[in-house]
């Protein structure tokens, strides 16, 4: 099987781009494949803290790519998932330090030995997130229910686009009493919007925090609502492209559905 | 809860859907790299166009903005209340005169 480098990117910060690069990933790799998740937000890393594998930070991706080391020796194999490797971003330097042939070359080599790259992309449209798309074959974006994530991630697309890389749609946090209230952009807005095949729904859920605080993945915890809807992405870019996206539901409870009678909807 | 009551007998608009009307306007323009501004203009001129043939409702005209196939397409929704009499006659008259 050809293997395939994923760029998860948003245009906006802080709309779940790490956290999807981290859960995604590792649900495709619980499916057996070999899955490497690259942090390239250089200077701001975070990858390597929300996958919980910070203590084992020693070499970084511009070590790498300055010939300071042997990619192997920056690969942190994960204990918890089989076949799930990091290689975190450096902290120190900045996104100037490296460049779109650097990420080409580096990813041809590391191709040979995964399945499955993802690639963190740091928000804005600068240096980092052309390093970040250099060399990708398809774009996972990134966006929330909201006005600037939406406008952002239409950037991003055109963006994309003008250098031929397809892009999928994730649309993260969704609060599904918001939409059945009419006070959220439904999902149906925003891909009329964006105009782009839909990924997956993954509504807002407090499990996320939970398990970032605690450097774990929501994808291994089956109660987690965000984290099935994780796996399921995963499913999805792992061949199972016609799995049917679920639509975040209101849960049950009289003072809910009380509301429901109240708004009528 | 009460809130969305009364707002939905007072039949404000939800916010979502306001959300994405300004969206759809504000993304024809980054687009298009037109300003809001001239957006506006390219509305006037088309209300006023359609003005000169017809009595149309300028509180219901909708300016839509959907994109198929990497085109922005723009869509204008307006209620036609009546043909107006002065068009109506001059094209009869621009009939009668024909060969």
């Amino acid at each position: 099987m050809e293997s395939k480098v994923f760029v998860v990117t948003s245009g906006k910060g802080g709309v779940g781009k790490t956290t999807a690069t981290a859960n995604i990933g590792t649900a495709m790799a619980m499916t057996g494949k070999n899955v490497l998740v690259i942090d390239l937000d250089i200077g701001l890393r975070n990858l390597d803290v929300v996958m919980g594998l910070e203590n084992r930070v020693v070499f970084t991706v511009v070590d790498v790519i300055k010939g300071r080391c042997n990619h192997k020796k920056a690969l942190i194999k994960d204990r918890r998932v089989d076949n799930l490797f990091l290689i975190p971003a450096s902290q120190i330097d900045t996104k100037d330090a490296i460049n779109e042939q650097e990420i080409r070359e580096l990813c041809a080599t590391l191709k040979k030995e995964f399945d499955y790259i993802f690639i963190d992309c740091p928000a804005g449209i600068e240096q980092g997130f052309k390093n970040a798309i250099a060399a990708a074959d398809e774009a996972i974006v990134i966006t929330t229910p909201d006005v600037s994530a939406v406008r952002d991630a239409d950037r991003i697309i055109g963006l994309l686009d003008s250098e031929s890389i397809s892009s999928k749609l994730i649309i993260n946090r969704i609060n599904p009493e918001l939409v059945a209230r009419g006070d959220m952009l439904t999902h149906d807005d925003v891909t009329d919007i964006l105009s782009i095949k839909l990924l997956g729904l993954v509504p807002l859920d407090d499990s996320i925090t939970t398990s970032t605080n605690r450097g774990e993945f929501a994808v291994t915890d089956d109660s987690s609502p965000a984290g099935r809807a994780f796996f399921r992405i995963g499913q999805r870019l792992n061949g199972h492209q016609d799995l049917p996206i679920e639509v975040p539901q209101v849960k049950g409870g009289f003072m809910k559905k009380f509301r429901k009678i109240i708004s009528g909807r | 809860m009460i809130a969305g009551f009364i707002k939905r007998i007072m039949k404000t608009q939800a916010s979502g859907d306001v959300a994405k009307q300004r969206l759809q306007i504000a993304l024809v323009c980054d687009r298009l790299e037109v300003s809001k501004e001239v957006f506006g203009l390219i509305q006037q001129d088309m209300v006023q166009l359609l003005s000169r043939y017809f009595d149309i409702d300028t509180d219901g005209i909708v300016f839509n903005i959907s994109r198929e196939n990497k085109k922005a397409h723009l869509v204008i929704n307006t209620p036609i209340l009546r043909l107006k009499q002065a068009s109506a006659k001059k094209a009869t008259k621009t009939l009668a005169t024909a060969p």
